[in-house]
């Protein structure tokens, strides 16, 4: 009733502002002539960046023809270039930068300036530099929200300078990650050439496991008999963060799902109801009941200490969830010095199925921004820092000889503390041809990557996760996103942590309150969005 | 004032201008009614024409152009802006509709005044205020005017074609609004000289010291608050990259429609309530603890004390969140331990909002009392000293002289703070909530405030600059309201206390 | 104020007395309140960080470790250049927002100043409506083209609506109009009036609004944040918080991408931080407090 008499008054405002004084008006309508086409009905087709003029007239500049092959491109104007990258600068940055321009002066003419989003408020601040067209090229990633960012034009269009500018380094890009850097059908980003596999799976002490002799926990049963088992052995230690992501076995066939609403990799296209099936009650009942077991805290709804840390130093003696081989081997490298009586193990949740492809592509990859005023030099030493040798070592490690050196066995090794391993947060430039391992860590988790090839060969799934670049747009429904986003923090997450008392009444509730939120306009969306992706990338 | 001014214009004078005071009025009033009358959404200012070049320079579709029209008030020109979808216009539109509003709210307060006067007995005070009503609504209405005709050329400019065309209309408005101000300058002239006041120029030319230190304080407000004021403007945008901040397309009210949720009236009572609580029992324990501070007479006693209860401000809230976690935790709390140890049953904190208002309002008792004692300290320091004394000669105990003295010394302060934090009262303090109760669902009912909700809903939204202004306009014009009412009140009684 | 206190101890009746009890009692338990999580802040960042995570905070340090001011200190050539920057934002900051501050609450507790309820106003309406931080941003980035000067750090930071009004209840509070409208009188220009005969008996609402601000600067991270684009203009809070930051930020996004994690003893690092914060400042406080103590009175000037 309230929403009710407040969505009257706001309309009322609209229309009062909208529609005053619409009375005997003529609409413009009636102007037109018969046969009236307007220029932008096929404009407005091609891409969103084109609907007003200042859009237009930077876009030009991708679309331009530079002039044919990449070594007919014009040098003679000396440009500056802002690389704009997440995390702290080094301090032997300057050092860095001073050898790498000297190159690129050489080369093309150029120099870049390092920026650094610094780790705090980066999030902001990244958005911010776009907003206001502080820099040249850009560090993405899709968990920096790339798919939203590049829907809403952040980002210019790449497929013509890779033809033109850089047709070395696109030949050098598997076809099948670059297909996943598209948004709306263009690629709009360059995406990392060393493969990397962040294949979800579930961390805990083997140690422990033998000592008690408890199962594998591969499977939900053996979990909790895991669990169990070290309880009853020794009740003071502490299980798990929380209850996050213990239904992980399940989900591993889950390809995509939002909403409450699930779709699975055999059949991509039908979409299947989860929140409203009797599934998730049994799902819920079952977080209650290992709640209950006192397998987490009841505090874990207010615990934001990391929960890494805490296993770390064995506190939990699993991890199931937002884990991956580089948080393991980073552990089992930390463990081999400060805790050799422990070890950690890691079991992949869906390596039996095959599902293991390299993680989507736009993970890490590096685009050059809308307001770039010289694309095709952006381009040519985004080319240039990622294909040539000398360039590339230097973005990774620094100065060799200064900075580190390259041990007999060919793994790196630090000289200064003033510029380590890959401490200019270049992630997205790393070319596998001239990637030195780091350590123990980095040993074991090339060995994992190769691992994970032989697996997707061995059962011929997919190189690529087909399912990763979908990128929802929320624009068109964001206010009942929102909302729904709020019930779910509120109502759902009190579940999952299986705090309620009354699980069927709460469910209850939580889907009243859901649907009351607009979830079925939501969930309206985001179905015609994720069944036209299915259907253009043909899964 | 009467005699005063009788002597002055010496008998038969006074009539006459009372006479010429009257027509004068009433007569730029009318005008005033005219223009206001003119600037109604039932007359366009704005034109269109050569409608299908134009629409297609601005790409609009024959499914839109039906929904357009061919010409435009002031008041429906953002209808425009957002049905044809061209945000470049809309930062303007929005100023001029900004302009328009002022212009009507001037305009009315002058006829209303205008009408309510009673001329022949009215002193010179008010006829000035009148003026200065009557001039402000007709440059303002000068500047509307001219506004629209830079509109027009403007966009003229920015499609480059000869699509907009201002209405005659605009043109009678100028020369109305411009004789009217003419009118009442002359009238004011004559006023002023009756009253021995003077305008702007000669203040200036009197105080000019005053102005010049006034100089840098205006320079820095002009840069740091009202030039980024624009911004405001995005609460009315639906931003995207590809159009830019300036040029993304208006969406009217849309933005707002977030914040009228099903959550909303349980947002503003714990916002409101919280801030009501904050600040009136922050106040009382500043105000106890700067009086019992300064009566101390050991000074190391008065000097550690003061230090100690100021160290709190230092603590940020990340450090509060894990002090408080490990006390409230409940397998094993500080708090829960203590009651398990004697036995009782632990406390279950992070389950049971019962406790969590009382724990909020202690965490930022805490935090904030040292740091607000400092002013009602100051405050009693730069008292007279001499009044104490006489008190207690004339045997007056402490209470007393605590009671009497002390207390009604702190009374301005205190009211200035008091309005000065109702401005903010539908801003909550984020880090406060946020880092003690995190993303607890089950705690909202009683923790849940305006800006943790905001903060839930735009986080991870690279889009959602629109959400966010739209959020902080709200809590802006809400504060505002409850600010001009609050003044308006204490003016009445008390005009010294008042905050402007 | 001295003689009063003498007289004082001389002739104490039955309520006083019930007073001071009351008051020692209060302040005292207060106080204890106010440093025992302190003392759990200087004990935790001496303890081993492991032993924090897992067997919580102690007044005592259960075990002794330098570990998180090892972490802090790494680089002492950084921390002490923050440090550094710091300290000058600081005096900058305040001495020229003092200077404005009280300059502005001068002419705005200036009855014969026409106008002063409509610059109130103006003053106020900043605190209400803002334009949010992008377009400042913008105007500072790149309009005024300040990013990585020192000057946007302690620019914006110089004076506030807040001080501002503060200081015109002080001015109002200590300097009569009267006594200004005679020194007008005897012929003195506003500039010294406001030199000679307010500024000398303003010293508490002085120290009070000088705290503020210096407070404001010591723990202002936000602007370096934004417009440092070197590590040597960085202020004391934003280096730390941004060390700690790195380590959480890190942490919480590898799991779409394979980046190596740096280490740091965070908890006991986050204790660190604060005494390493506060440190300064508690020695310093003192000095301000003195002008809590003896305020000058007006009478005293009379006199």
């Amino acid at each position: 009733m309230k929403k009710k008499v407040v969505s009257v008054l706001l309309t009322l405002a609209m229309a009062t502002t909208m529609l005053a004084g619409c009375g005997d008006k003529k609409t413009a309508d009636s102007e037109l002539g018969e046969n009236y086409e307007s220029s932008s009905a096929q404009q407005s087709e091609e891409s969103q960046e084109e609907s007003s003029d200042t859009a237009e007239e930077s876009s030009e500049g991708s679309s331009a023809e530079p002039g044919g092959a990449a070594g007919e491109l014009d040098y003679s104007e000396h440009v500056d270039l802002v690389f704009y990258l997440l995390g702290d600068a080094p301090v032997g940055l300057q050092s860095v930068q001073d050898a790498i321009n000297e190159i690129l002066e050489e080369k093309v003419n150029a120099s870049v300036e390092f920026q650094f989003a610094t780790w705090t408020d980066w999030g902001e601040k990244y958005k911010m530099t776009l907003t206001t067209g502080g820099a040249d090229l850009i560090y993405t990633a899709n968990w920096n929200s790339f798919g939203q960012l590049a829907q809403s034009g952040a980002f210019l269009g790449l497929d013509d300078l890779l033809d033109t500018v850089s047709p070395d380094l696109k030949a050098a890009i598997d076809p099948a990650a670059l297909n996943g850097c598209k948004v709306n059908g263009e690629v709009m980003t360059v995406p990392c050439l060393w493969k990397q596999y962040t294949c979800l799976g579930i961390e805990y002490r083997e140690d422990l496991r033998e000592k008690y002799d408890l199962p594998v926990p591969d499977s939900q049963e053996n979990l909790k008999a895991y669990l169990q088992g070290i309880k009853d052995n020794d009740p003071s230690q502490g299980l798990l963060p929380n209850g996050n992501n213990i239904l992980g076995y399940e989900t591993t066939h889950v390809a995509s799902g939002a909403y409450g609403q699930r779709v699975y990799i055999e059949n991509p296209s039908k979409i299947e109801e989860y929140w409203f099936s009797d599934q998730f009650v049994e799902d819920m009942k079952l977080m209650k009941e290992w709640a209950d077991l006192g397998f987490w805290s009841r505090s874990t709804l207010s615990d934001t200490t990391d929960p890494f840390e805490r296993y770390e130093n064995g506190m939990f003696v699993c991890m199931p969830s937002g884990n991956n081989p580089n948080k393991y081997t980073t552990r089992v490298e930390a463990w081999a010095s400060q805790h050799p009586e422990w070890k950690t193990a890691y079991h992949t949740y869906s390596e039996a199925d095959g599902y293991v492809w390299s993680t989507t592509p736009t993970a890490d990859a590096t685009a050059i921004t809308k307001d770039c005023k010289n694309p095709e030099r952006a381009m040519k030493v985004l080319e240039l820092l990622i294909m040539d040798k000398e360039l590339n070592l230097l973005t990774q490690y620094g100065i060799e000889g200064v900075h580190y050196e390259i041990a007999e066995d060919g793994t790196y090794k630090n000289l200064s503390p003033d510029f380590g391993y890959e401490a200019l947060n270049a992630w997205s430039l790393r070319n596998p041809a001239y990637k030195l391992a780091n350590g123990q860590g980095g040993v074991l988790m090339q060995e994992m990557f190769d691992h994970y090839a032989e697996v997707i060969e061995e059962k011929g799934t997919p190189s690529v996760d087909p399912f990763g670049s979908f990128a929802e747009d929320t624009s068109s429904y964001s206010a009942e996103k929102a909302a729904v986003d709020d019930v779910c923090s509120e109502y759902l997450k009190p579940l999952e942590a299986g705090l309620v008392d009354d699980v069927e009444a709460s469910v209850e509730t939580f889907r009243e309150k859901v649907k009351a939120a607009g979830l079925d306009t939501v969930r309206e969306g985001w179905t015609k969005q994720w069944q036209a992706y299915v259907e253009e990338n043909g899964l | 004032m009467d005699g005063k001014m009788e002597k002055l214009t010496k008998g038969g004078r006074l009539e006459e201008t009372k006479f010429g005071r009257k027509t004068g009025v009433l007569l730029t009033a009318g005008i005033s009614i005219v223009l206001l009358l003119l600037s109604l959404p039932f007359f366009d200012w704005v034109y269109l024409k050569n409608i299908s070049a134009l629409f297609g320079k601005m790409g609009i579709s024959r499914e839109t152009a039906s929904t357009l029209y061919q010409s435009y008030s002031i008041f429906s020109l953002l209808g425009f802006v957002k049905n044809s979808n061209l945000g470049i216009l809309g930062l303007y539109s929005m100023i001029l509709l900004l302009l328009l509003m002022g212009t009507w709210f001037l305009h009315i307060s002058y006829i209303w005044k205008a009408l309510r006067n009673r001329f022949d007995n009215s002193d010179g005070k008010g006829m000035l205020r009148l003026y200065v009503t009557g001039k402000a609504a007709m440059l303002l209405t000068i500047l509307l005017v001219a506004g629209s005709y830079g509109f027009v050329l403007y966009s003229n400019r920015f499609f480059g074609m000869k699509g907009f065309a201002a209405s005659p209309l605009l043109a009678v408005e100028l020369i109305g609004a411009m004789a009217a101000y003419a009118a009442i300058k002359k009238l004011e002239a004559v006023e002023r000289i009756r009253c021995h006041e003077h305008g702007l120029v000669k203040e200036f030319r009197k105080n000019w010291v005053l102005f010049l230190m006034l100089l840098p304080v205006g320079v820095f407000f002009l840069v740091n608050s009202y030039l980024p004021m624009v911004g405001i403007y995005f609460a009315f945008v639906n931003f995207n990259f590809a159009d830019g901040l300036w040029a993304s397309p208006f969406v009217g009210l849309k933005n707002f429609e977030f914040l009228f949720q099903s959550q909303m009236g349980r947002l503003i009572r714990n916002t409101v309530l919280y801030n009501v609580v904050f600040i009136v029992l922050g106040n009382v324990l500043q105000i106890f603890f700067a009086v019992l501070v300064s009566q101390i007479t050991v000074k190391w006693f008065k000097k550690v004390g003061q230090t100690l209860i100021f160290m709190p401000y230092f603590v940020s809230f990340v450090l509060l969140k894990v002090m408080v976690y490990s006390l409230l935790e409940y397998q094993c709390g500080a708090i829960n331990n203590m009651i398990r140890s004697s036995g009782g049953t632990p406390i279950d904190f992070y389950n049971s909002p019962i406790y969590w208002p009382f724990l909020i309002t202690l965490f930022n008792m805490w935090k904030s009392v040292g740091y607000g004692m400092v002013v009602y300290l100051a405050t009693i320091m730069g008292m007279d000293g001499e009044l104490y004394e006489a008190a207690k000669v004339d045997g007056a105990n402490i209470f007393q002289r605590i009671r009497y003295i002390t207390l009604p010394q702190l009374k301005p302060t205190f009211i200035i703070l008091l309005i000065y934090s109702l401005g903010g009262i539908m801003r909550g303090n984020f880090e406060l909530f946020y880092q003690t109760v995190g993303n607890n669902g089950l705690l909202y009912e009683v923790t849940d405030i305006l800006d943790t909700y905001v903060y839930r809903i735009t986080i991870g939204q690279p889009l959602s600059i629109g959400l966010g202004s739209a959020a902080g306009l709200f809590q802006s014009v809400f504060g505002f309201v409850v600010v001009l009412i609050t003044n308006w009140a204490i003016r009445r009684k008390e005009a010294d206390y008042a905050l402007f | 104020m001295k003689n009063g206190q003498k007289a004082n101890k001389i002739k104490l009746s039955g309520s006083d007395i019930t007073f001071y009890v009351i008051a020692y009692f209060v302040v005292g338990a207060a106080a204890i309140i106010c440093v025992l999580p302190f003392l759990l802040i200087v004990s935790g960042s001496f303890t081993d960080n492991k032993l924090i995570l897992t067997e919580g905070y102690s007044l005592l340090p259960r075990s002794f470790s330098m570990d998180a001011y090892g972490t802090i200190f790494r680089n002492p050539a950084s921390i002490l250049q923050a440090y550094k920057m710091t300290i000058y934002y600081t005096a900058m900051g305040t001495a020229v927002g003092l200077f404005v501050t009280t300059l502005t609450a001068y002419v705005l507790s200036r009855k014969e100043f026409k106008y002063r309820n409509v610059v109130s106003f103006l003053l106020y309406f900043t605190t209400i409506f803002g334009g949010g931080m992008i377009p400042w941003y913008l105007l500072y980035a790149n309009v005024l083209n300040l990013k990585g000067t020192t000057f946007v750090i302690w620019f914006p930071g110089i004076t506030s609506t807040f001080l501002i009004i503060l200081m015109r209840t002080f001015i109002s509070g200590s300097v009569p109009d009267a006594i200004a409208e005679s020194a007008k009188i005897d012929g003195a220009g506003q500039f010294t009036i406001f030199w000679r005969i307010v500024l000398p008996v303003l010293k508490p609402g002085l120290a009070t609004v000088g705290l503020f601000l210096a407070l404001g600067y010591w723990n202002d991270w936000y602007r370096s944040s934004l417009f440092s684009t070197n590590s040597s203009t960085y202020e004391l809070q934003f280096y730390l918080s941004n060390m700690l930051n790195s380590t959480t930020a890190l942490k919480d996004l590898v799991v779409g991408a394979t980046i190596s994690i740096a280490d740091l003893p965070t908890q006991s690092v986050k204790m660190a931080m604060a005494v390493v914060v506060t440190g300064p400042v508690l020695l310093l406080y003192p000095f301000v407090q003195k002008y809590f103590v003896s305020g000058i009175t007006i009478g005293a000037v009379k006199g």
